[in-house]
C-alpha cells in the first residue's frame, strides 16, 4: 500500500483512525510485576504504644519492629519492666497480661491498675534487656464539652448527584490556650457502632488543617465557642422520586481532646497512608515517610485523650 | 562562590573592555546589518550563517528575528547560507539601510551549508540547539513530533518520568525551567500531565536550551532557559497542513496578512481521545452500567501575525491559548424533576504578546515586547436540582492562578568588530492566586491575591579579545517586591572561550541566578499537579550558582564533532511540599504545608559525540551525574538523593536517509533506575476503634529517603518517515514509529503490597512484597500529514 506512496490520500484517514484506536488501546494496558528482592535483615527495634484514655485503666503495648515479608505477625516483648509514674511519682509496675482483643497484634499487653485521669501527667521508664532504656511521657487534656448538636438531611450533593447529610455541633473554646481535637462521628445501628466518613469538607477550621479527617486545632478559632459542620456518609445510598441520597444511621459525636503528639500522629498517619498506598498515575506520588513517634529510644506513640459525647442525632432524608 | 564570581567578573570586564577599545581604534571596518528571509515564503530565517568572502573570513549567525550585524570593509561580499537553502552571495556597498537578503530553498545543498553554519557557532557551550527539521525523524510516543521530548536526547536533559515532556536539566526541578515562547514566558508547558508539551511543532522554528552559562539577558529560573522561536507565516501565498496522529488532530494555515510585507500563521491541535471517552461512557450508560459521563481532552491554538512595513521595522502579534480538561457529569430526570451535577477540572495558559523590532542604526538593534499571560488551574463542582415548584443549586470552586504582565526591551549595540554589547530591561507585574476557593453552600471564600513586581536590567559584553580568546561578560540586576517583602540581587555571568586552534575550543562559564516563585509539583499527577507560590516573608527567594567547563572539537573536516562539559551547581532556598502533601487546592492554610530553605547540589560530566553529515548521521550522548536535596524538615534533615537523580544516562540516536523519500531512525535510551524509599521493617501503630477499643496495626518502617534504586531503564525506538507527492500533487508524509521495540517493562514506580501476590490468600496472612508498575508496552504508531 505504501510502496510508492502515491495511492495514499486523505481518504485513508479511516485507516489512520483505526491505527490510532488500536494504539490507544495498547497504550491503555499496563501492569505490574513482582520485583524479586529480599528485605535486608535488621536488628529488632522496640516499639512502645499506649493511648491513655481519661477514666480507663492504663495499657502499654510493647513489641519489636522486624523486617517485613515474614510469615508471622510481629512479636511482642514478654520480658519487659515498665515503671509507671503519675505526676512524676512512681505509681505502678505494669504486668504482662494476655488479651484476646489483641490476637492480631501479639495477644499480650502490659496492664496497670491505675485509671488515667484528665489533667495528670503520665510517664513510663521501660527496660528491655540488651536495649537502651526507653522513656515516654504524656499529659491527658481536660475534656471539652459538646454543648449542642443537630443534623441536616440535605447538606450538599456529590459529583454523582447523590445528596449527603451533615451534622453540626458546638463546643466551648478558650482562644488563649492551644487545644487539639479529634471529632469522631459514630453511626449507631442495631447496637453496632461504626465510624462515619467525613466528606466534602467545607468547615473553615477543618479546611485550614488541609486534610480530609476530623483532626484539628483551635488555631484559627477566635471566639469562646465554635460550631463545626461535618458532612458525613456511611456508604449506603437510596433513591426516592429519582433522587439519590445517602442514608445514615443515628449519629453520636465523640469530641476527643487530644495531645499535640496525638494530633501530629493522627495527621501523620493519614499522610503516611496516602504516601504508602495511594500511588496512582492520575493522583501522583508522594515520598514515603515514617510514622510519628514521641518515644525515646524506640518506635511508637505514648499519648492520651479525654472525650465528651453528644446526644444521639437522627437524620432522615424525608424529614 | 559569589565573591569569587564578583571579583572575577569585574576584573575581566574592566581589562577586556580596555583591550577591546584599543582594538576598535585600529579597525577601519564599518558595521552592516540586515535580515535574512526565505525567498518563497518571506519568513525570517533564524540561525542563518552570514560570512564575508575575503581572505580574513568573518561571520555571524542571524538571531531569533533573522537579524544580523557584521563588521566589514566596504565594498564587501557576503555569503549567506542555511540548512536546506541555496547559498547566496550579496554585494554590499554602503550601510545606510539594513540589507534584505532573500535565499531560495533547495534540497541538495545540505552538507556545504551545515559546514559553514557550524564554523560560527562553535563558541556555544552549555546550549542544546534543535530546529524542527532535525527532529522530524525521531520516533516519538504518539507518533507526533514534540520538540521538548526531542531535547531530552541531549546530555544533561532528562524527562521526569517515562513518556513525559517535563524537563529535568542538570538536576533541577521541572519548575526551574524558563520557557520563552518568542521571548514571552509560558507558565504551564504540558498536556495530559506531561505526556505532550504545549508547543505545537507546526509553528515551531527551533529551540535553544541553556543548561548553564545563561546570557545576562536571561534569568528568573534556576536551571534552564528554553528559548522557543515561532515561524512567521508565508508572505507570498496561502499554505497549510493537516495531520492525524494517535493523540491528536492538528492543522496549520498561513499566508499573506493583508498589509504589504505581512503574514499570518495559525495552528491548532485537538485530542481525539475525547470522542473515545464519550463513546465509551455512552455505551456504558446504554448498558446501564453507569449513569455518569466522562470526558478528557485538550486543545491548543497558536496564531502569529507579522508585519515588516519597511526594512528597519517589524511588528509581531502572538496569541496562544490552550487547555486540558476533564469533566465528569450526571444528568438525571424523574417525571418533572431534574438533577444536574458536574465536576470539571480545567487547566492551561492563555498568552497574548506584541513586539516591535527596530534597526535603529547598522550598529543598534532593539526588540521590545509587551505580553500578558495567565495560567490557571480550576476545579468546579456544581449542582442544580429543579422541581416544578423549586430550584436548589450550589457551586464549589478551587482555583490557582498566576497572571503575568511583562514589558521587555532588549538592545544590541555593535560597538566595534571585537565588542558587541547587549543590554535591556524586563519589568513584570505578577499576580499569584495560589489557592482560591469559594463555596456557595457555606459562604467560605478564600481569595488571597499576592501581587509582586519583578524587574531586572542587564548588560552583556561579547568581547573578541584575541584570535584565541573571547568572552561574554555580563551582569543582571534583579529586584523583587511583594507585600512587605523585597529582594535585590546581582547576578554575574561569564562565558569565556579559549580556542586551541580552529577546530578545538575550551570554555569556562560561571553564573548566578535567582527565582522568585516556586513550583509545587506532584510527580505523575494528571490534574491539579502544578501550583505556583510566590516568594515572600515565609518563603524565601531561591538561588543557584553554577560553574561549568567544557571542550568542543571538530574532526575530519567537521564530519564528526565531540563535546565534553563538566558542571557543578549549588541551589539555595528551595521549597517543596511537606511529607504527605501533594495538593494545596481548597486549603486556606497552604503555607503550613510547605517546607522552605532547602539546598540542592548537582554535579556531572556530559559527553556528546556526533556524526554531522552524510546520509548516515547520529549522536551518542552520555551523562554521569549526582543530584541531592537537603531540607531540615525532611528525611530527618539528612541529605538525600533527588527523586530524578540518574547517575548514568546514555542516548544513542542514528538516522539514515535512504533516498529522497525514506528516512529511518533508531534510538536507544539507557538510564540508571530512579531512586525510591525502601521499606526496612514493620512496626505496630495504635488505632482506636469506634467503640473505644485500642488495637495495633502493622505499618511500615522506611529507610532513608530515596536510598534504594529501581531497576535500570532502557528502551529501543524505531522510526521511519516516508515523504511523497500524492495524487492531487500535494506533499504528504507518513510517520511510523515503534516505541519500546523490545517491550522492556520499565518501572514507572515501585510499590509495596500484601495484596498483589499471585498466591494471595484473602483469609490468611500475606507477606509484603515489592512490585514494579509499568505503563508503556511496545507501542506502534503512525501519523499522516498532508500539506496544501
Amino acid at each position: 500500500m505504501l510502496i510508492d506512496g502515491s495511492e495514499v490520500s486523505m481518504s485513508d484517514s479511516k485507516f489512520v483512525f483505526l491505527v490510532a484506536l488500536l494504539c490507544a488501546a495498547i497504550a491503555a494496558t499496563s501492569c505490574y510485576k513482582e520485583v524479586q528482592s529480599e528485605f535486608p535483615d535488621i536488628v529488632p527495634v522496640p516499639t512502645v504504644n499506649a493511648i491513655l484514655v481519661d477514666g480507663q485503666i492504663i495499657t502499654v503495648h510493647v513489641s519489636f519492629a522486624m523486617k517485613p515479608g515474614g510469615e508471622t505477625i510481629l512479636p511482642v516483648c514478654d520480658n519487659v519492666q515498665i515503671l509507671l509514674y503519675e505526676n512524676d511519682i512512681l505509681t505502678d509496675t505494669l504486668i504482662y497480661t494476655a488479651d484476646t482483643l489483641l490476637i492480631n497484634s501479639g495477644g499480650y499487653a502490659y496492664y496497670s491498675d491505675v485509671v488515667a485521669k484528665a489533667g495528670n501527667n503520665y510517664s513510663c521508664i521501660i527496660t528491655i534487656k540488651d536495649y537502651d532504656t526507653i522513656f515516654c511521657s504524656t499529659e491527658i487534656p481536660y475534656p471539652t464539652m459538646i454543648t449542642d448538636a443537630r443534623g441536616f438531611h440535605h447538606a450538599g450533593v456529590d459529583q454523582e448527584g447523590t445528596v449527603y447529610p451533615a451534622v453540626e455541633y458546638s463546643f466551648e473554646n478558650n482562644p488563649l490556650e492551644k487545644q487539639y481535637y479529634s471529632i469522631v462521628p459514630k453511626g449507631v445501628a442495631d447496637e453496632k457502632i461504626g465510624i462515619l466518613d467525613i466528606v466534602y469538607i467545607d468547615d473553615p477550621v477543618l479546611l485550614n488543617e488541609g486534610l480530609p479527617i476530623g483532626v484539628f486545632s483551635n488555631n484559627i478559632i477566635e471566639g469562646n465557642s465554635y460550631t463545626m459542620k461535618l458532612n458525613v456518609i456511611s456508604g449506603s445510598s437510596e433513591s426516592s422520586n429519582g433522587v439519590w441520597f445517602y442514608s445514615i444511621p443515628p449519629v453520636v459525636l465523640e469530641l476527643r481532646s487530644i495531645t499535640k503528639d496525638y494530633y501530629d500522629f493522627l495527621q501523620r498517619y493519614y499522610l503516611y497512608e496516602q504516601a504508602a498506598f495511594n500511588y496512582e498515575i492520575f493522583i501522583g506520588s508522594m515520598p514515603a515517610h515514617n510514622m510519628y513517634s514521641n518515644v525515646e529510644n524506640a518506635y511508637g506513640l505514648f499519648t492520651g485523650y479525654s472525650y465528651s459525647i453528644s446526644d444521639t442525632i437522627t437524620i432522615s432524608y424525608f424529614n | 562562590m559569589m565573591d569569587f564570581f564578583r571579583r572575577l567578573f569585574l576584573s575581566l570586564l574592566c581589562g577586556l573592555i580596555l583591550i577591546a577599545g584599543m582594538a576598535q581604534s585600529k579597525n577601519p571596518a564599518i558595521t552592516v546589518s540586515g535580515f535574512v528571509y526565505d525567498a518563497q515564503s518571506g519568513e525570517s530565517l533564524i540561525g542563518t550563517t552570514v560570512v564575508t568572502e575575503d581572505s580574513d573570513v568573518k561571520g555571524t549567525v542571524t538571531d531569533n528575528s533573522g537579524f544580523f550585524s557584521l563588521s566589514v570593509i566596504l565594498p564587501a561580499t557576503l555569503r549567506v547560507s542555511f540548512v536546506g537553502y541555496t547559498p547566496t552571495v550579496v554585494n554590499v556597498s554602503d550601510n545606510s539601510h539594513p540589507i534584505k537578503i532573500n535565499i531560495e530553498p533547495a534540497e541538495t545543498t545540505l552538507e556545504a551549508v551545515e559546514i559553514s553554519a557550524e564554523k560560527f557557532e562553535r563558541e556555544t557551550f552549555n546550549v542544546s540547539k534543535l530546529n524542527i527539521k532535525q527532529i522530524e525523524n525521531i520516533p516519538m510516543l504518539g507518533g507526533k513530533t514534540d520538540i521538548i521530548k526531542a531535547a531530552q536526547l541531549f546530555p544533561g536533559i532528562e524527562a521526569t518520568n517515562e513518556g513525559s515532556s517535563l524537563l529535568i536539566v542538570r538536576g533541577g526541578s521541572p519548575g526551574e525551567n524558563m520557557y520563552l515562547f518568542d521571548r514571552v514566558p509560558v507558565t504551564y508547558v504540558n498536556h495530559i500531565g506531561g505526556f505532550m508539551s504545549v508547543f505545537n511543532s507546526d509553528i515551531i522554528n527551533g529551540l535553544n536550551i541553556y543548561k548553564g552559562g545563561f546570557p545576562a539577558k536571561y534569568g528568573g529560573k534556576l536551571s534552564s532557559i528554553v528559548e522557543i522561536t515561532q515561524k512567521e507565516g508565508n508572505k507570498n501565498e496561502y499554505k497549510g497542513s493537516l495531520s492525524v496522529g494517535v493523540t491528536d488532530l492538528s492543522f496549520s494555515v498561513e499566508g499573506p496578512g493583508g498589509l504589504k510585507n505581512s503574514s499570518f500563521i495559525v495552528t491548532g491541535r485537538k485530542t481525539m481521545i475525547d470522542f473515545l471517552f464519550l463513546g465509551a461512557t455512552a455505551i456504558a450508560k446504554k448498558l446501564e452500567a453507569q449513569d455518569f459521563s466522562l470526558l478528557y481532552g485538550f486543545h491548543d491554538i497558536n496564531a502569529k501575525y507579522s508585519w515588516h512595513p519597511d526594512p528597519k521595522n517589524s511588528f509581531h502579534i502572538n496569541i496562544y491559548e490552550g487547555d486540558d480538561y476533564m469533566k465528569h457529569w450526571v444528568d438525571q430526570k424523574y417525571k418533572e424533576d431534574k438533577q444536574k451535577s458536574s465536576l470539571t477540572n480545567i487547566w492551561g495558559n492563555i498568552l497574548v504578546s506584541g513586539s516591535w523590532n527596530r534597526v535603529v542604526s547598522p550598529k543598534i538593534f532593539s526588540s521590545n515586547t509587551i505580553s500578558y499571560s495567565r495560567y490557571r488551574l480550576k476545579k468546579t463542582l456544581s449542582y442544580k436540582f429543579t422541581t416544578p415548584s423549586d430550584t436548589m443549586s450550589f457551586e464549589n470552586q478551587g482555583k490557582s492562578i498566576l497572571t503575568d504582565v511583562s514589558l521587555r526591551s532588549d538592545w544590541k549595540y555593535s560597538v566595534c568588530d571585537k565588542w558587541k554589547m547587549e543590554f535591556g530591561l524586563n519589568a513584570s507585574y505578577l499576580q499569584h492566586q495560589p489557592n482560591n476557593y469559594f463555596s456557595t453552600v457555606t459562604d467560605i471564600f478564600y481569595q488571597e491575591k499576592v501581587n509582586a513586581f519583578e524587574t531586572s536590567v542587564y548588560f552583556d559584553n561579547n568581547l573578541k579579545l584575541f584570535s584565541f580568546l573571547d568572552a561574554d561578560l555580563g551582569v543582571r540586576l534583579v529586584g523583587y517586591f511583594t507585600d512587605g517583602y523585597y529582594h535585590l540581587a546581582a547576578e554575574p555571568r561569564a562565558n569565556i572561550n579559549f580556542r586551541l586552534n580552529k577546530d578545538h575550543t575550551l570554555n569556562l562559564s560561571l553564573m548566578r541566578v535567582n527565582q522568585n516563585s516556586h513550583l509545587l509539583f506532584t510527580t505523575g499527577a494528571i490534574m491539579n499537579n502544578e501550583v505556583w507560590v510566590p516568594a515572600g516573608k515565609e518563603i524565601p527567594v531561591a538561588a543557584s550558582d553554577q560553574i561549568s567547563a567544557g571542550w568542543k572539537g571538530y574532526f575530519a573536516k567537521d564530519m564528526f564533532s565531540a563535546e565534553v562539559n563538566v558542571f557543578y551547581k549549588n541551589q539555595y532556598n528551595l521549597t517543596t511540599y511537606k511529607d504527605g502533601y501533594n495538593n494545596l487546592i481548597g486549603d486556606g492554610n497552604w503555607r503550613e504545608k510547605l517546607v522552605s530553605g532547602g539546598r540542592g547540589n548537582s554535579m556531572g560530566v556530559e559527553l556528546m559525540f556526533s556524526k554531522n553529515h552524510g546520509d548516515f548521521t547520529g549522536s551518542i550522548g552520555y551523562t554521569l551525574s549526582r543530584t541531592t536535596r537537603q531540607f531540615d524538615e525532611l528525611n530527618e534533615g539528612k541529605e538525600y538523593l533527588y527523586e530524578y537523580d540518574r547517575p548514568h544516562s546514555l542516548t544513542l540516536n542514528f538516522n539514515y536517509r535512504l533516498n529522497s523519500k525514506w528516512n529511518f531512525n533508531i534510538l536507544w535510551v539507557y538510564q540508571t533506575g530512579a531512586p525510591y524509599t525502601p521499606i526496612i521493617g514493620q512496626q505496630y501503630a495504635p488505632f482506636v476503634l469506634a467503640d473505644g477499643t485500642i488495637i495495633y496495626d502493622e505499618v511500615y518502617v522506611y529507610g532513608d529517603r530515596n536510598s534504594a534504586r529501581m531497576r535500570d531503564y532502557h528502551r529501543l525506538d524505531l522510526g521511519a518517515r516516508y515523504s511523497y507527492i500524492n495524487k492531487k500533487g500535494r506533499k504528504a508524509e507518513w510517520n511510523f514509529s515503534v516505541y519500546n521495540a523490545y517491550f522492556r517493562k520499565n518501572a514507572y514506580y515501585y510499590f509495596y503490597s500484601d495484596r498483589h501476590a499471585e498466591d494471595w490468600n484473602p483469609s490468611g496472612y500475606n507477606p509484603t512484597k515489592l512490585y514494579l508498575q509499568w505503563f508503556f508496552p511496545i507501542i506502534p504508531t503512525a501519523s499522516y500529514k498532508v500539506y496544501f
